[in-house]
């Protein structure tokens, strides 16, 4: 008998307390910013893609679902001629953005990703590439890098100096 | 065997090692930089420090560079004290300073020997916080990218490329912490091992530029145990695929024939296989052909595989069968296996050739036909005098110290040539005669000439420890046989026969017709129908008589993975799968019989040329490997073939197969989802041991004919090999593959003077009349590297060369064009007129496709 009115009474009580859940989708839910969901390859501060096809987050890809492959341009400038992402297989760990070198690769908080087919799930390079820098504005690879690229020579990287002239006498 | 003590534990060595040599030969883990098996110490980068102790009683020490350190009885060091622990790290971090922030960039990133060091000396964070010194680059041909910034100053490249490689056009410049490694200027390099510099340098200044049009890092590449394709010296590759497309070549060390080294045509010659045959699977329409057929001729191929070849052989039974040689190559090959089995010369492999301190070189181009015996006998070369260095007492791998020592002295070396061969530059004397007198010159000297550069040499020879004859098929019989009596005359004489493809003594012994022989069947009537086993018979034979073949076969069934001239004249064609597609095996120029393993499938089901043949006859063949057996029991001399290399049954000792893919090969759910989301199996290899996924053995494996590559933890450059040796340079542990298939019978060799006088048609006498000679190019005149990209930049414009003399007989002038008749074709070539041709020649580029039909020295008509 006591067990029924308090069974009674819990559900009562429910009747004027503020439901928890929201009205997806209509109303979003808060998600922090480093949530790690729907993975993208940023581009830098001059609107070049970061990506430089190193192959590091396919290395240390546990679920082995991103592919690349690497091409230079006439400047000698790095950059992925595709880049696959098979979410179908992704385990966002994150993994690939820890090792991503040159801040390219970034996980985003965003996981509405859901499709009937899953051949749908596979992102190719024009799919995963964003017009904006992301998590991590300013940072440009090849301003520290030593190589040179359209726009930066020889020499022009942010703690370089000048090429030496190799031709010199002095001490 | 001295005894030294490291860290408190004693290990034996060998005699004459230096402690770093020491150290890694017992399988311990020590830094280091400039040191390089091939190319002893010079103590310039101080990263193999260690503490070395007088004694036992000895507790203070001293830090010491292990590299040039003689291992001697009793030597006591530690590497693992804290002092020479941080005196390395210390020398890592200066080095740091100016090392760019590249890896990511960087084509070396995954296989750098700096990135392995700087990790095993436990530097991590670079501290100093001034600017970085940088450099500007060099365009340096289409082989290599320089990037400067990278470079350690560790003079690995300017000793290799100047002491080991004879190169002249790359020095180091500058002064202090300007030092730069380059070109005086901008430019192609001239030597033919500049390869191997990205391989030597321990870090990204040197990288393959070839590779980076499709970068793939190690870890990501499919690799195989292979053999170079490009010539018939047979030194060991590891080709790397990945997406099924090849992406690159490095050697594969076998202290039995390449050593470390690759040339320049092996390294690059990969990029053959982007431009390969797809059409029709066309088996139903040879297979009527066949039947129909009115007799079948097989014509085999020296760069198709024994068991192609030998499966063709059974196809159409051995009386019409043909190696596929041109007449003149099959002359030379059938003396020199009878000069081999006779047994009147020793018979030397590619590495005994370094040994030689005397080397007489007859009628052959080394540096166009066989490159990496040109960097053999350079290495004779430079080794000979050693002897000097010994008398006082320094150790053969003190490099610079050796260098001093011998004050500029070299080995001895003759040349007679119809042309000014590259290594004519050390020569102590060369002579350019015509390819007839080459031989007479041989045997002036093996029979005592009185006076002259025959009778110099003679004495030299009888002076020498390791005296040394080197000719090739390609010089012809007779010249063989006069290399073979020479060599026979002096006691100890070692001979080097080159063979001019990848299988040329593979075939020549599997024998069989002269290809004159197989068209005169055809031409005669005797059969109708054709099979051409890889092979493009215009390259072999005058135009005319290519073009009489063609019109009088009915059927030509091609099988070929390129196409050529025969390819375009046949009536069917079957594609077959590239080298890097198939397994099989070669016999070198040595009778060394290697065997090589796809690095990939076949690509879109086509088939390797065995089973194509098995398909056109009736044969049970399962594997390639049931043909090799079938030969091992028809013809007793090719069962060394059975243990050059293990068969598809043979596991690792933790019974596994070996994996082709590394363990942390990636993209594996990724790679084909944009075709199909199945994942579909990796393909099976029921063909060898090795499985083509990163399903398997990823240890050294026991049998070292496998080896898919060399990596060890912690070594993740080629530098690894150094755990699959016996001592470090050495030996590899199981063995170096390959199996050496004749042996010297004692027979008298089979001399048939006539017929070798045929080999030489002599000029009339008429004023008209000159030799024409087709002349090896390193890039060009082989069939398959020619189609390179890379390689393809290099091919010299065809121009025939004349000497001054004759071209003023003739009435020739240089930038003219020469018209030259010859077996009732002509050809007509820009001509360049200089003096490093031999009097009474004209020398034309071989296998170029404007000197198709020039196959053998012959007499031309100057119109």
């Amino acid at each position: 008998m006591v067990s029924i009115l308090r069974s009674m009474w819990l559900m009562l009580k429910h009747l004027v307390v503020r439901p928890v859940t929201v009205r997806y989708p209509e109303q979003k839910a808060y998600i922090p910013p480093r949530w790690r969901g729907r993975i993208i390859l940023s581009r830098d501060p001059d609107g070049c893609e970061r990506c430089v096809a190193c192959y590091l987050c396919s290395a240390a890809c546990p679920a082995d679902c991103i592919s690349l492959q690497a091409t230079e341009d006439e400047h000698g400038r790095r950059y992925a001629e595709w880049f696959r992402i098979n979410f179908s297989r992704c385990i966002f760990c994150g993994f690939c953005e820890e090792a991503c070198p040159t801040y390219a690769i970034q996980l985003t908080p965003d996981f509405e990703m859901g499709e009937y087919d899953r051949s749908k799930l596979v992102y190719e390079k024009e799919d995963l590439l964003i017009s904006g820098q992301g998590k991590y504005p300013g940072y440009n690879f090849y301003h520290h890098s030593g190589v040179s690229v359209k726009g930066k020579p020889r020499g022009g990287a942010v703690d370089e100096t000048h090429p030496v002239d190799i031709r010199s006498l002095l001490p | 065997m001295p005894t030294v003590i490291i860290d408190g534990i004693e290990y034996e060595v060998e005699q004459g090692r230096n402690m770093l040599e020491a150290v890694l030969d017992n399988g311990l883990d020590l830094p280091y930089f400039c040191w390089h098996p091939a190319m002893g110490s010079v103590g310039a980068c101080r990263l193999c420090a260690v503490r070395l102790y007088r004694d036992e009683s000895d507790t203070q020490g001293k830090i010491a560079m292990a590299c040039m350190t003689p291992a001697n009885d009793g030597t006591r060091i530690s590497i693992q004290d804290p002092e020479a622990t941080e005196f390395r790290r210390c020398v890592v971090e200066w080095l740091m300073t100016n090392h760019p922030h590249d890896c990511p960039v960087c084509d070396e990133g995954g296989h750098c020997h700096l990135q392995d060091m700087t990790t095993m000396c436990g530097q991590t964070y670079r501290r100093f916080r001034f600017k970085k010194r940088t450099y500007t680059n060099q365009y340096l041909g289409p082989f290599l990218t320089h990037e400067m910034n990278r470079c350690i100053q560790c003079y690995r490249c300017v000793r290799f490329y100047r002491d080991l490689a004879g190169g002249r056009d790359f020095n180091v410049f500058g002064s202090r912490n300007r030092i730069y490694f380059g070109r005086q200027r901008d430019g192609v390099l001239e030597s033919e091992f500049s390869g191997n510099l990205a391989e030597v340098c321990p870090t990204g200044v040197f990288t393959d530029k070839t590779s980076a049009r499709h970068y793939t890092r190690k870890w990501d590449l499919r690799t195989a145990p292979s053999v170079c394709i490009h010539c018939g010296l047979g030194c060991n590759t590891i080709p790397g695929s990945r997406y099924n497309k090849m992406r690159r070549i490095e050697g594969r060390f076998n202290g039995d024939v390449n050593g470390y080294f690759l040339c320049d045509r092996g390294r690059y010659g990969y990029e053959f296989s982007y431009d390969t045959i797809r059409s029709e699977n066309a088996i139903d329409d040879a297979q009527n052909a066949l039947k129909e057929a009115k007799g079948v001729v097989g014509i085999g191929s020296p760069r198709a595989s024994l068991e192609s070849n030998y499966a063709l052989q059974k196809l159409v039974g051995v009386e019409h069968f043909s190696a596929g040689l041109s007449e003149f190559e099959q002359e030379a090959a059938e003396q020199y296996l009878s000069v081999f089995k006779s047994g009147t010369a020793q018979m030397l492999s590619l590495a005994e050739v370094e040994l030689a301190d005397v080397v007489v070189v007859l009628g052959i181009d080394p540096t166009g036909e066989a490159p990496m015996l040109d960097f053999a006998i350079r290495q004779a070369m430079r080794k000979a005098p050693m002897e000097v260095a010994r008398k006082l007492n320094i150790p053969d791998w003190d490099a610079n110290a050796v260098i001093n020592a011998l004050n500029g002295a070299k080995g001895k070396l003759y040349i007679a040539a119809p042309w000014s061969i590259k290594l004519q530059e050390i020569a102590t004397e060369a002579i350019n005669v015509t390819p007839a007198n080459v031989a007479v010159f041989a045997r002036d000297i093996s029979r005592g000439a009185v006076d002259g550069l025959a009778s110099g040499i003679s004495t030299e020879l009888a002076k020498a420890k390791k005296p040394l004859v080197v000719t090739g098929i390609s010089a012809g019989a007779d010249t063989i046989l006069a290399a073979s009596e020479l060599a026979g005359s002096i006691p100890g004489c070692g001979l080097f026969v080159t063979a001019p493809e990848a299988n040329t003594l593979g075939v020549a012994m599997l024998g069989g017709q002269s290809i004159r022989q197989a068209v005169d069947t055809i031409e005669s009537g005797q059969a109708d129908t054709l099979i051409v086993l890889e092979n493009d018979l215009a390259r072999r034979m005058s135009s005319p008589a290519f073009a009489s073949l063609v019109e009088n076969v009915k059927n030509m069934i091609v099988l070929d993975c390129i196409e050529t001239q025969t390819t375009r004249a046949a009536t069917t064609i079957l594609p077959v799968a590239t080298f890097f597609n198939s397994d099989g095996a070669f016999v070198n120029n040595e009778s060394r019989a290697q065997r090589y393993y796809a690095v990939d499938p076949p690509v879109e089901d086509i088939p390797a040329a065995w089973s194509r043949i098995r398909d056109l006859g009736d044969f049970t063949w399962a594997g390639y490997e049931d043909i090799l057996r079938e030969l091992a029991a028809d013809r007793p001399e090719f069962a060394g073939t059975l243990e050059a290399a293990p068969f598809a049954d043979w596991r690792s000792t933790a019974n596994r197969k070996i994996a082709r893919e590394t363990h942390r090969s990636s993209g594996r759910t990724s790679k084909d989802a944009n075709r199909t989301m199945r994942e579909p199996q990796p393909p099976d290899d029921a063909q060898t041991p090795l499985a083509f996924s990163m399903e398997g053995d990823q240890n050294p494996p026991a049998s070292s004919a496998v080896i898919p590559r060399f990596w060890w933890p912690g070594w993740n450059s080629n530098a690894a090999s150094n755990k699959y040796q016996k001592e470090v340079g050495a030996e590899l542990h199981g063995g170096n593959p390959g199996v050496r298939l004749l042996t010297a019978s004692g027979s008298e060799p089979e001399a048939d003077r006539d017929k070798a006088s045929v080999s030489y048609p002599q000029p009339a006498g008429e004023s008209k009349e000159i030799w024409l000679i087709p002349r090896p190019y390193i890039f060009g005149s082989e069939e398959l590297s020619r189609r390179g990209i890379a390689i393809g930049e290099l091919i010299p414009p065809p121009e025939a060369a004349i000497h001054p003399q004759s071209a003023q007989k003739l009435g020739l002038t240089d930038g003219g064009t020469a018209e030259l008749d010859f077996d009732g074709q002509t050809i007509s070539l820009p001509i360049r007129v200089e003096e490093s041709v031999a009097v009474g020649v004209i020398v034309v580029p071989m296998g170029f496709p404007e000197t198709y039909g020039v196959t053998s020295p012959t007499v031309a008509r100057v119109k």
